[in-house]
């Protein structure tokens, strides 16, 4: 057998086949069957995902361009900015990232628990409420009966049904979690756990609709902001805590600084909001305390990134191999990227030319697809083929997705940061007129547009691929759809197994 | 013991979220229910109402600095 370097036998014990020993096939059988019982309810979320995700960024590339060309469709009610807008950024986060958010949760919870999901009949009921919720929110948007209020445009009627969804699915979650069979709770359970406490207290209080006036706007920043820590962040992070570990092959780094970062994240995320509202009649008390914690959250942020860097270092050759590698450690970066702009922009000083600009919308999709979205897209490369039982038949699309994603979203962030700034430079001079100032960004609106097109052309990709996977046609293969093979193991390949 | 600490674990897991919509939401809240209102001080009439109602209907509050709708008035009736 030729002689093999370390971290190629990782990568061969998690994505190639097993070691042949009987607690392994135990081992083998066990996970079998925990992904037998989250099939289905996993695969329904991700499939509506996958629909919202293409919707969604059509949504986003039509929003684009309408700054490129504001005549474009501006003969329609139905097709304005005001409209397009808000449809577009509720169905990518309700729809595509809560979604596939979900999925890899269901699938999460039954592998960290070590036991059969529990009650997975109520994840139908609650994928049909939660995608009735998103398509009647959204037909709600482009007719007119928008709340008004930033991520929080869907009706009342529609937010009733995603959190009747979401309380269905969070009673298998929790009953599964009842059920579980280890003692020990991973990182990624706590992070799971706790959005599902937090984030329908949050969802319920804010669309009682009982704030008005300035309290309202208190209200819609915590809600805001709070999406982002309470569902979208813990549901990235658990994604990254479980798949670098699980891909690269040995265990996380720190116990310890997981439990440092998980708790300074509670402590101090659900208190960012109101830096949205620098400058709003507010007492200044309160927006103080937000843009302190907002700088706290360097805390948490240096301990999820040194965790994950020192669990991958010396094993970052894998990230030519592995998909669902590369995507999360690009996610994770991401997110140690964004929250350092996080904390940098809450800052009164910088607020005074960054706020109001294209360079808080670049920072708004750092976050939601460069980190959490890719960490997403690993998820499913690696969850997926597990679940179909049917590999991804093309590599090289993967690599198309992967780039032009990738590509997209530096082009769409680097232009919205340079070109964001100076537009609040120009806009903070009095004697510059607006119309130049409209003008100076004409350059970067376009570079956002290419880089939202490139996104989109990633994300038809993928769904070729995935639908492809659910229909199990394409070339059959029977190992990992990798992006290059590991030359020591290439003897090894014939009936490997997925699991 | 695990009992234990799960529901330890749940708990201050609640108060973090619990502690952060009291001091950014509910105090602020408090404080502002004991403003009264300026005397002479008018509700909207129908009129603004209708105005305020489509500036809500078509989200410019996200938009009205970036672009204007070319929509006439008759496109707005409810």
């Amino acid at each position: 057998m030729p002689r093999r370097k370390k971290s190629d036998i990782a990568v061969s014990h998690q994505e190639f086949h097993h070691k042949d020993t009987p607690a392994a096939r135990a081992d083998e059988e066990l996970r079998i069957s925990i992904d037998d019982s989250a099939r289905t309810p996993t695969m329904f979320y991700f499939v509506s995902a996958v629909a919202w995700l293409l919707i969604g960024s059509l949504f986003g590339v039509m929003t684009s361009l309408k700054f490129n060309l504001p005549d474009w469709l501006g003969g329609s009610a139905l097709w304005t900015f005001g409209r397009i807008r808000p449809a577009h950024l509720n169905t990518i986060m309700y729809g595509w990232a809560s979604l596939a958010g979900a999925g890899m949760i269901v699938w999460l919870t039954a592998r960290l628990c070590r036991a059969p999901l529990q009650l997975g009949w109520l994840h139908y009921l609650a994928a049909i409420f939660w995608n009735a919720g998103v398509l009647a929110g959204t037909v709600a948007i482009f007719t007119g009966y928008s709340q008004g209020l930033e991520w929080l445009e869907f009706p009342t009627f529609a937010g009733a049904l995603i959190a009747t969804g979401f309380l269905l699915f969070a009673a298998s979650i929790v009953q599964t979690f009842r059920k579980r069979n280890v003692e020990h709770l991973y990182v990624s359970l706590w992070y799971i756990m706790a959005s599902l406490l937090w984030f329908p207290f949050l969802y319920v209080v804010a669309n009682l609709g009982i704030y008005q006036g300035v309290v309202q706007a208190a209200m819609n920043w915590w809600y805001g902001h709070n999406a982002l820590a309470t569902w979208f962040t813990p549901i990235g992070l658990a994604g990254a805590y479980y798949f670098i570990p699980k891909v690269i092959g040995r265990p996380i780094y720190s116990y310890y600084l997981g439990l440092l970062g998980f708790w300074a994240f509670a402590l101090f995320y659900n208190w960012n909001g109101i830096h949205h509202l620098v400058g709003g009649p507010l007492p200044t008390w309160l927006v103080t305390i937000s843009i302190v914690a907002s700088v706290m959250m360097v805390v948490p942020v240096m301990a999820v990134a040194v965790n994950h860097h020192l669990t991958t270092v010396n094993h970052f050759r894998m990230l030519r191999y592995s998909p669902t590698l590369r995507f999360v450690v690009v996610g994770s970066m991401c997110y140690t990227a964004v929250s350092f702009q996080g904390s940098l922009e809450a800052i009164r000083s910088f607020q005074e030319v960054a706020h109001f600009t294209h360079y808080t919308v670049g920072h708004a999709h750092l976050g939601v697809y460069g980190f959490l979205s890719m960490i997403l897209f690993g998820a499913m490369y690696y969850i997926v083929p597990r679940l179909a039982k049917w590999e991804w038949p093309y590599p090289r699309l993967i690599k198309v997705h992967f780039w032009s994603a990738s590509i997209g979203i530096l082009l769409y962030v680097v232009a919205l940061t340079i070109g964001g700034w100076l537009q609040g430079l120009a806009m903070n001079d009095p004697a510059t007129p607006f119309i130049e100032v409209v003008n100076l960004t004409k350059p970067y609106l376009w570079a956002r547009s290419i880089g939202g097109t490139l996104m989109l052309i990633g994300h038809c990709v993928f769904a070729y691929q995935f639908f492809l996977v659910i229909k199990r046609a394409g070339p059959r293969r029977f190992a990992p759809a990798l992006f290059r093979e590991p030359a020591p193991l290439k003897a090894s390949r014939e009936g490997g197994t997925t699991s | 013991m695990m009992f234990v600490r799960t529901f330890i674990f749940f708990l201050g897991v609640l108060a973090t979220v619990f502690l952060g919509w009291a001091a950014l939401v509910g105090v602020p809240d408090a404080m502002i229910s004991e403003v009264k209102p300026p005397p002479g001080l008018q509700r909207y009439t129908d009129e603004q109402l209708f105005g305020r109602s489509i500036y809500i209907r078509e989200v410019w509050i996200r938009s009205g600095s970036f672009l204007g709708s070319p929509l006439g008035p008759r496109r707005f009736c409810l």
